[in-house]
């Protein structure tokens, strides 16, 4: 007799949705395993907001399937709900209860609710336990965010869009809280956020989705196989690089010009003295997360 | 798990929740200073005379104020759970959906419902000073009567300010102001007749809720 235990956490399988005549997902796959940090990457209009909202069981697909914790996404059961901390849209406290209140509330839900990580957060943030989460700035609401999160002490995280409205200083708290509480306890999380630097250094896989289809997807660290980085003076006239395809971006900074392409570092000599018809300077740099992104989905 | 809703609701609504209490209380006063100001003025035989002929209601104040108190709660209280999608928030809760949002609703009918013995029991003790047995033994019937109506109305504030969807919310509207203007009746609403109708419409209407709630959480936008 054997056993089939699922490491699957999320297992996405096809997902295909469309508005109207607009078809936004075009087959997306996906699977994140039990304590993995998975982040789901693509620009504005990608299909990331649709596929997380089919995730989250807020859309029912028009086919493929969607299961967390081995059920359809769009009818979970109260104890699947129950294993799942989910932030959605940056929103997660009701702005209208105080922290006591939230605590209080969010606690007879969840029966693991760990009184003493909600506390220790809250303690950093020095306000009453009084206090109005309306009456908060963003940072603040976030750090609450964070305890109610936690506290929760759920299996999975689904963490949408948690840097809506966070300087980088909260956004750095709230990843290196985060980091240690999920590396310490073995949690799954899924992360979505536009600002793409963040999570380089939170996640281990993620998939990159454009045009509602995946581009690209694996460990965080090999997202860019392939793809090389050469810095060039601004006194070179590089336009006529932009004829090859083997160029995926150029941009510009007050120093140089960074190009990102798929010629190899042994090949650039040859590639950039044929482009541009003499011999040039450059430098080679390695690629961060961000220019992974831009090179393979564009700045468009 | 339902008091945990409840208790939301009431700190969602705790200022609207007391302002509607004390105008409630006010207009109970206004009545008390209105009918003794009255009964000073003529006798006491007239008045009663006058209200027995005309088959008026002398508090007939109190069903535009319930009709208030209810648009007031159904818009207060999914107001702040739509604007920023918190509903679907509320939908997360391990907890079945529709008997969330019932106990969402249940709160304000409760609420509603402490108004209506709140307000029979101050307008009977202010009427019983001024009128006959027989004229001020039809407040509670005519209470009812309001108390079932702004029930209904609190179902289609709520409905309106939950639905997603503009285009449904006008169409709701119309369906709703058709329904209101067949079924309205401007006589004097104590028959029992007319209560056993209102009371079906409330319990039909209740469970129209979970329409513009079930797709709201659902992704109709």
């Amino acid at each position: 007799m054997s056993i089939n235990i699922s490491n699957k956490i999320i297992s996405v399988e096809d997902l295909e949705h469309t508005y109207g005549s607009n078809k936004v997902l075009h087959g997306i796959n996906l699977s994140v395993d039990k304590g993995k940090v998975f982040g789901l990457l693509g620009k504005n209009g990608a299909g990331k907001t649709t596929t997380i909202n089919i995730m989250m069981g807020f859309l029912k697909p028009d086919s493929g399937r969607c299961l967390i914790f081995d059920e359809n996404s769009y009818s979970l059961s109260n104890n699947t709900k129950s294993k799942i901390a989910l932030l959605h849209e940056g929103h997660l406290a009701y702005d209208f209860m105080s922290i006591d209140e939230t605590e209080q509330f969010y606690q007879s839900f969840y029966k693991a609710w760990d009184k003493e990580i909600y506390a220790y957060l809250i303690k950093k943030l020095g306000l009453k336990r009084s206090h109005k989460i309306k009456n908060m700035s963003c940072g603040q609401r976030s750090q609450v965010t964070l305890a109610v999160l936690m506290a929760q002490n759920a299996d999975l995280l689904m963490l949408d869009d948690f840097s809506m409205g966070l300087d980088a200083g909260y956004r750095r708290l709230f990843l290196d809280n985060l980091n240690d509480y999920v590396q310490k306890r073995e949690k799954t999380v899924l992360v979505t956020t536009h600002i793409v630097q963040d999570i380089e250094r939170f996640v281990d896989e993620a998939i990159l989705i454009d045009k509602g289809r995946v581009i690209v997807s694996g460990k965080i660290n090999n997202l860019g196989d392939g793809l090389h980085g050469y810095r060039i003076n601004l006194d070179v006239d590089i336009q006529l690089l932009n004829n090859y395809t083997e160029i995926k971006d150029i941009s510009t900074n007050n120093r140089c010009y960074e190009v990102i392409t798929y010629i190899k570092p042994v090949e650039a000599d040859i590639f950039f003295s044929k482009a541009l018809s003499k011999k040039i300077d450059y430098e080679y740099f390695n690629l961060t997360l961000e220019d992974t992104f831009i090179a393979l989905t564009g700045k468009y | 798990m339902i008091k945990s809703i409840w208790l939301k609701e009431y700190i969602k609504l705790k200022k609207i929740l007391i302002i509607l209490l004390l105008i409630h209380m006010v207009v109970a006063l206004y009545y008390f200073i209105t009918l003794r100001g009255g009964f000073e003025m003529v006798t006491p035989v007239q008045i009663w005379l006058d209200i027995v002929a005309k088959n008026s209601i002398y508090f007939y104040r109190y069903e535009v104020v319930f009709y208030g108190t209810a648009i007031a709660l159904g818009v207060f209280q999914f107001l702040p759970e739509v604007i920023k999608r918190c509903f679907r928030i509320s939908c997360h809760l391990p907890m079945n959906e529709y008997l969330m949002t019932a106990s969402m609703i249940s709160f304000s009918i409760l609420f509603l419902t402490l108004l209506l013995v709140i307000d029979t029991v101050l307008i009977s003790v202010v009427s019983s000073l001024f009128f006959p047995y027989d004229i001020y033994s039809l407040i509670p019937k005519v209470m009812l009567y309001w108390y079932l109506e702004s029930v209904l109305v609190y179902m289609i504030a709520s409905i309106l300010t939950l639905e997603p969807l503009w285009k449904n919310k006008i169409k709701i509207a119309v369906l709703i102001v058709g329904i209101v203007t067949l079924i309205d009746v401007t006589v004097y609403k104590t028959d029992i007749y007319y209560l056993f109708i209102i009371m079906a419409i409330v319990i039909i209407s209740i469970p129209i809720i979970y329409y513009p709630a079930i797709r709201f959480r659902k992704g109709v936008m």
